[in-house]
């Protein structure tokens, strides 16, 4: 009996199940070497894509690469005189060393001579190895319901980097960057320290929200990553959200860069945008977030759709419509240091002047007490709903079957499983329904398939899935 | 599978010869310019063949100062996405080697929770030994095979693009590929403690 080779097997065991080949039903020798391909084939599709490059690292390499290339110049100081071969140096060098021995041996000849003038030790240098940049820590300013890998995390918890934080439902976390920066998590959030030096801070948010109170520092990068999107801060107040399918940046204050694949922005004060889809839309502005009543206050204020933010305060306030807005101790972020310059954000908020006859009537506002100034991460939350139902979401609770499907393939991209993403998309993609929300979820499949496809270095692939996208409306 | 690759296209016009051969006459700026374009490709074939290493941004630095060598040789009449593809791919396979010979270092661990994409942790261990033992497996092929394998197996290059890689008939390259793919397997077998 002829037995199948490997690379024929190698093909069969790519076809599940292996058809068309009648020979594996008689021959266990060969069925067995099928089994061996088959789990070293399922080894190969388990090895993770790669994640898009940090950019603090790309910085990092190029600054390296600046200097060796100077050092390069600098070595090359010979080409003042292209005409003198660099070979002719070392031959003079080899015959000045050499008369230099010679003289060596003659002196060592006179024992006298060397007792009065001894030849110095000459010891090697010492070269140091560039020592790694040292790792720095974050401390828990405040937390509710929020863990890492230990178990529950306690005010003033140190965490090192790498610590992978995550918020329960209805649960906050303050945390402390090493730099005096601030991070807030809210509810049902997950984020990772992924870097912690002196000149470079990343942060990894997996998903939910974070909110960011940066002083700008030239000397030091900080960078949160969610997915394919980096925000790097210039200075500022912002807050980044992930969910599947959309991740949201506003800025409160200065302004952050943000970065996807082949597109950087700028987003300033009072902005917001959207990534979604593969397109950074942006997204119609609120009003900035100020900071919520202090510790123990009472604040009524007029409805507004996320915040008692409205700069056009209500003229007439029902009491009964109010909203009611109670920081809780573990809400609010961490009391600011004293030189941080931050610490604006988290002021209390200034008295509201007298109105004047003309004026409408401002916001009823009762203070009970101030004891601690507070920016509530329930307001970022209800910031980053209002900011999200201006984006049309593929996705819906409790959906078809056909959309529950396109959320997995999804949430594969996401987790980098992208050859299983692309096969599910294609199989996906040759079915269509005549639904009102078809042309938004393809338009979602296709664009977790180009993004794997991008992840996979399929670029000319993932160009032509780019214009299928682009022709859907 | 295909690849942003053209290298058998020859009326393909390379948008970073010119970049190159800038940087071939010491040009730095050039040269930043040609690390700024290609370093996500480069990224891409480093983690693929290391997978997650601390050691990854030295391998990238280690890459693109070889590619500064190579340079100095370079007459544009290749495509400087090969020079660079091949580079990656051998500073990678060094490295593996080079790790496997020295004891384990307990820090090349990935740190905990380094894929926070991955919130399944049975999946993430899973995807960690695959990545570990593909790397396993490189090292105990020839350089040869290694070099074919991960070009075709992992970077997804065809058999065309490999031959202009490592400098071989087509043929060469696919019997090549086969000898590795055996010794992959018999590797994975062994690895996973179910072979002899």
């Amino acid at each position: 009996m002829k037995h199948l080779s490997h690379e024929q097997l190698w093909e069969l065991a790519q076809t599940n199940p292996p058809a068309g080949e009648t020979h594996l039903d008689s021959c266990v020798s060969c069925l067995s070497a099928l089994d061996d391909i088959k789990l070293a084939q399922s080894v190969l599709r388990d090895v993770p894509e790669p994640p898009p490059m940090p950019m603090a690292m790309a910085r990092r390499v190029e600054g390296k690469l600046a200097d060796a290339l100077e050092a390069r110049q600098a070595r090359a100081w010979t080409s003042w005189f292209p005409g003198f071969p660099r070979f002719a140096f070392a031959a003079l060098a080899v015959i000045a060393l050499a008369i230099g021995a010679w003289l060596l041996a003659q002196q060592q000849r006179k024992p006298d001579l060397m007792a009065r003038s001894p030849i110095p030790e000459v010891t090697a240098p010492v070269v140091m190895p560039v020592p790694a940049a040292p790792k720095l820590t974050a401390t828990v300013a405040s937390a509710k319901r929020a863990r890492n890998a230990s178990g529950a995390l306690s005010t003033t918890q140190v965490l090192r980097e790498g610590s992978l934080l995550t918020t329960e439902k209805g649960g906050s976390l303050w945390v402390r960057l090493p730099d005096g920066s601030r991070a807030g998590l809210t509810s049902a959030s997950q984020m990772q320290l992924h870097t912690l030096e002196e000149k470079t801070l990343t942060l990894d948010l997996a998903k939910g929200s974070v909110a960011l109170v940066v002083p700008h520092r030239e000397d030091r990068v900080l960078t949160v990553r969610a997915g394919d999107l980096e925000v790097i801060d210039l200075g500022t107040q912002f807050l980044v959200s992930r969910e599947l399918g959309r991740i949201v940046v506003a800025v409160e204050e200065g302004s952050v860069e943000v970065r996807v694949p082949g597109l950087t922005r700028t987003v300033t004060a009072g902005h917001a945008v959207a990534y979604h889809q593969g397109q950074l839309d942006e997204l119609q502005p609120l009003p900035t977030l100020a900071p919520v009543a202090p510790k123990h206050a009472l604040s009524i204020s007029a409805p507004t759709p996320d915040l008692a933010l409205s700069p056009e305060p209500e003229p007439q306030v029902s009491l009964a419509a109010a909203e009611l807005v109670v920081e809780t101790p573990d809400e609010a972020p961490p009391p600011p240091e004293v030189d941080d310059p931050a610490a604006e954000w988290a002021l209390p908020p200034p008295t509201a002047p007298s109105a004047g006859p003309n004026d409408p009537p401002a916001p009823l506002e009762l203070v009970v007490t101030a004891t601690r100034p507070g920016l509530s991460l329930g307001a970022i939350e209800r910031r980053v709903d209002a900011l999200s139902r201006q984006i049309r979401m593929p996705f819906t609770q409790g959906g078809s079957l056909r959309q529950q499907r396109a959320k997995d393939i999804a949430r594969m991209a996401d987790g980098g499983e992208c050859p299983r993403a692309i096969d599910n998309a294609n199989e996906w993609l040759r079915y269509a329904r005549d639904a009102p929300e078809e042309a938004m979820v393809r338009r979602e499949v296709l664009f977790q398939k180009m993004r794997c496809l991008r992840r996979m270095g399929r670029l000319p692939e993932a160009d032509l899935v780019r214009r299928e996208m682009e022709a859907i409306q | 599978m295909h690849t942003d690759l053209a290298l058998r296209d020859p009326t393909a016009v390379d948008p970073l010869r010119a970049l190159a051969l800038q940087a071939r006459e010491g040009e730095s700026v050039a040269f930043t310019k040609l690390y700024e374009r290609t370093r996500d490709q480069a990224w891409r074939v480093l983690y693929r063949v290391v997978g997650h290493s601390p050691d990854l941004e030295d391998l990238l630095q280690e890459a693109y100062l070889q590619l500064m060598k190579a340079l100095k040789s370079y007459r544009g009449d290749s495509k400087v996405s090969t020079f660079l593809h091949r580079v990656c791919v051998n500073v990678g396979l060094m490295h593996l080697r080079s790790k496997r010979r020295r004891p384990e270092d307990p820090t090349d661990e990935m740190p905990e929770g380094e894929s926070p994409e991955s919130s399944d942790p049975e999946r993430a261990a899973q995807v960690k030994q695959a990545a570990r033992l593909v790397q396993q497996a490189l090292t105990m092929m020839s350089d040869e095979k290694a070099q074919v394998f991960a070009y075709h197996d992992l970077l997804g290059l065809k058999p065309e693009e490999i031959s202009e890689l490592v400098d071989a008939p087509v043929n060469t390259v696919r019997s090549r590929l086969n000898r590795a793919r055996v010794d992959f397997t018999a590797a994975v077998i062994k690895l996973k403690g179910r072979g002899p």
